[in-house]
């Protein structure tokens, strides 16, 4: 169940975080662990992306529900198996950033219960950066 | 924690932030053995307190560490001077926490947790007080009595983030203040008075 307010669809007595991390190889990186613990009940939902990439490749960056500094919390999708993909298209000129946005409405709902992990694959793996809003779900 | 006499209906935690009482009217302040019965007089009227920004932190020495994988957290525990009032003045306050990842507990006095249920006190956080105000829902959002500075607040905050310790645990507070005069009720007229009931400290 959501609520529009002001634009923003939201979830009842759900509150929103700001992430990011920068992106520079081809391995699994944390962008946030989700308070997985029981007592909070928390769960990510990925409410908006700005992925940037200042290569003259693009970059794909895949995204699953991981937790990669504890192995209590179960994981869902892989590297190989993502739960959901983001691109971002080459950079005309090498070392200007070019970014692409994904608003709400264009993301699918899914959870991230353990954490969010992503992982560039490509062409471009180095000097990305990633900024997520995560809602609380 | 809060009660009417027969003939009123209750004011407490209305839909808008609105002036619990108006000149005239009596106010009952729990516990009666400290505090009293009080009058707004008529030459007296409430007065709105803007949102007021607290943070319980402080930035760049006292921070709020980020939680363990458990949800096990430490905690950080303050006085909130910021919210004492005068002397016979009563203040009726809403509160909302401001940054996502922190769980607040309020006090008053220090060692009663307010909000509680049998398993312990509801931790207040951005979503469960945000939320209420995003929607203009305030019968929702918190709300709380400090009477002049006798009645201390004390917020606790820790974190429910594993990602960083942050500086930031804030909250917002909004109010309206009653200027009031004391007033004598014999003993035996004590349950009969129409006054509008409040608590401002948990009763032993």
């Amino acid at each position: 169940m959501v609520f529009q307010i002001g634009g923003a669809f939201v979830s009842p007595y759900s509150y929103r975080v700001h992430k990011q991390t920068l992106l520079q190889s081809a391995m699994a990186i944390q962008v946030s662990r989700t308070p997985w613990a029981a007592v909070w009940g928390i769960r990510w939902e990925i409410k908006k992306v700005i992925l940037a990439n200042n290569q003259t490749t693009q970059m794909d960056l895949r995204a699953w529900d991981q937790d990669l500094t504890n192995s209590s919390p179960l994981s869902r999708g892989s590297s190989g198996g993502p739960l959901l993909i983001f691109h971002v298209a080459a950079s005309a000129t090498s070392g200007v950033y070019i970014t692409n946005t994904y608003d709400q409405g264009v993301i699918p709902g899914a959870y991230f219960g353990s954490g969010v992990t992503v992982q560039p694959s490509g062409p471009a793996t180095i000097n990305g950066h990633v900024a997520m809003e995560l809602e609380t779900a | 924690m809060v009660s009417t006499s027969p003939q009123v209906i209750t004011r407490l935690q209305r839909s808008e932030v609105t002036p619990l009482f108006l000149p005239g009217q009596v106010v009952r302040v729990e516990p009666l053995h400290k505090f009293g019965f009080f009058v707004m007089p008529r030459s007296q009227t409430p007065e709105v307190l803007p949102e007021q920004l607290i943070n319980i932190a402080t930035p760049w020495s006292q921070k709020i560490t980020k939680a363990s994988d458990s949800g096990t957290a430490a905690t950080f525990q303050r006085e909130i001077t910021e919210l004492k009032q005068n002397a016979l003045n009563l203040a009726q306050m809403r509160m909302m926490v401001l940054d996502g990842g922190i769980n607040v507990k309020m006090y008053q006095p220090n060692a009663a947790a307010k909000f509680t249920q049998k398993n312990g006190a509801i931790l207040l956080h951005k979503g469960n007080t945000g939320y209420p105000v995003t929607i203009d829902h305030w019968a929702q959002v918190p709300e709380f009595f400090v009477f002049e500075d006798q009645t201390p607040i004390f917020l606790e905050a820790s974190s429910r983030d594993l990602d960083e310790d942050t500086y930031f645990a804030r909250v917002q507070v909004v109010g309206v203040r009653y200027p009031l005069a004391p007033i004598r009720v014999r003993r035996q007229d004590q349950d009969r008075v129409t006054a509008l009931t409040i608590s401002v400290e948990a009763k032993p």
